[in-house]
Formats: structure tokens, C-alpha cells, sequence
């Protein structure tokens, strides 16, 4: 049985709490509440664009996400996993996202954090959606 | 002695050449048994378990062929004391796919954490960003 002390727990509800707070931050279009936890150099593998470098960029990708919207903006996680180190964790979850211009969309999200004087802080996120390309797909499904 | 981040960028330059020639144990050995990967193919919600991870990857072998390439080009390491995170670009395809797309680059972010002092992959992440 592994020991999880209570200084692991709290490590890893506050993750989980900062995920979910930025997800509705996300939902209710807080954009500074968005990049509350996000450290200066951050480094998002998005899609597209393909990289996106420090703050300011990252603030820029979700101008589209409020520029024309067609309904309330969703932007929902599932299936939340953490794993939290003393001093550098990561997390992995879904994303289902809804009212944008783009439709209804399911993505995949993974973080990555530092802890900086106390505070859990974003140095990476990569989000993204599977591509259909023939050529990874198993041979019998090409069949369908 | 290696440091940590020594350690784990030995550790993912080994897997990415077992990627590379086909060989599934080397590709495995340095996973651990609840490894959650989010793969290029689908499903969207992931390979869940070392058993749905292995059978992530004979489907990309026969598309590699005998020249893919699977070389890592940038490869940033995060490492804590007992957890660590990674992220890298690759240069992943066959010489065609690469000739028409020479810039294409697959993302990577690998999730690590240590464990009898043995560092073990328990999350990756892969994917090409859309084409516009």
C-alpha cells in the first residue's frame, strides 16, 4: 500500500483545484484568470498553432474561443489524473468544448508544472486531437 | 553519476531509437503498468494500460517501413526530485512523407515519475498539429 501523506494530498487537490479553476475560467471567458497560474516562459504545443511561445501568445489563442461565439462557451474536463512530485508534477485529462465557432470538440490536454516559491505553476501544455491519417490506422479499419 | 534530467534524457533518446527500429521490448521497458498515452490515431480519450499501449504500436511500425524516421530534433526535461515531465519535437515519417513535409514535426510530452529509484514514463503524448 503507498504511503500518501497528507503533504501529497493537499499537493495534488491543489492541482486539481487550479485545473478546474482554470477550466471555468475558460467557460465564463476570465482571461485573466486564464493565465493566472502560467509562468512567463510557458510552452503550449496548441492546434494549430503548432508552438506557442511566453505569455502573450498564449493569451492570444483563446481570442478565438470569444471572438464569434455560437452559444455559451463549455470547456469541461474529464477523467483528471495528477501526479504531483515535491517540487514538479504533471496532468493529464479530456476536454469536451462547446460554443465556439469551431463546434463542438472533443481534445486531449496534457500539463505540466513547477513548483515556484510555494506556488504550482503551468510551464507546458499540450492539447490536441487525434489525426485520422490512413496510414496509422490498423488494417481492418481501413475497411469500414 | 547522472543527474535526473541526465538520466531521463537517455532514457527517451533510448526509447525513440527502439521506436525507430521496430523493437517493441526497448520501446516498453521504461513504461510503467498504468502508463495513460494520448496517441496521433484515435480513440480521442487515449491507451489506457501497458497492454492497450504495446498494441499502439505494430500499426506504426508497418507504416514507418524499413527508413522511417522517429529522431528526436528539440527535447526540453523538467525534472523533480520524484516526478518529471518532458516535451520534444520529432521528426517522424517515412523519406516521402518527410520529402513533401520536410518541417512536419510531431509533438511529444512524456509524464515521468521515480520509483526504487528508477525512473518510469507513465504519460505520453503525441500528435501532429492540423493542417491549416
Amino acid at each position: 500500500v503507498p504511503i500518501v501523506t497528507s503533504h501529497d494530498l493537499s499537493d495534488e487537490t491543489r492541482i486539481r483545484q487550479l485545473i478546474e479553476n482554470w477550466t471555468r475560467a475558460v467557460s465564463s471567458g476570465d482571461r485573466e484568470a486564464i493565465l493566472s497560474h502560467h509562468a512567463p516562459e510557458l510552452l503550449m504545443f496548441d492546434f494549430p498553432p503548432h508552438i506557442v511561445r511566453g505569455l502573450d501568445e498564449y493569451d492570444r489563442t483563446w481570442d478565438f474561443f470569444y471572438d464569434s461565439p455560437k452559444g455559451p462557451i463549455s470547456f469541461v474536463p474529464s477523467e483528471l489524473q495528477v501526479t504531483t512530485g515535491s517540487d514538479v508534477a504533471f496532468a493529464s485529462c479530456l476536454i469536451h468544448c462547446d460554443g465556439t465557432s469551431a463546434g463542438p470538440l472533443d481534445l486531449r490536454l496534457t500539463v505540466g508544472l513547477r513548483k515556484i516559491d510555494g506556488e504550482w505553476t503551468i510551464m507546458h501544455e499540450h492539447h490536441s486531437v487525434p489525426a485520422i491519417e490512413e496510414r496509422f490506422l490498423p488494417p481492418n479499419a481501413s475497411q469500414h | 553519476m547522472l543527474d535526473d534530467e541526465s538520466k531521463i534524457r537517455t532514457l527517451i533518446e533510448r526509447w525513440a531509437r527502439a521506436a525507430r527500429t521496430g523493437d517493441i521490448e526497448g520501446v516498453l521497458i521504461d513504461h510503467s503498468a498504468d502508463i495513460v498515452m494520448f496517441d496521433v490515431p484515435p480513440p480521442e480519450d487515449g491507451a489506457r494500460g501497458i497492454d492497450a499501449y504495446r498494441k499502439t504500436w505494430p500499426p506504426f511500425f508497418k507504416a514507418q517501413g524499413q527508413n522511417g524516421s522517429f529522431e528526436i530534433v528539440s527535447l526540453d526535461v523538467t525534472a523533480g526530485a520524484d516526478v518529471a515531465f518532458a516535451f520534444a519535437l520529432l521528426r517522424c515519417g517515412t523519406p516521402a512523407e518527410l520529402k513533401k513535409h520536410p518541417e512536419k514535426r510531431l509533438r511529444l510530452t512524456m509524464g515521468l515519475r521515480k520509483e526504487k529509484d528508477r525512473w518510469l514514463i507513465a504519460h505520453e503524448h503525441h500528435s501532429f498539429t492540423l493542417e491549416p
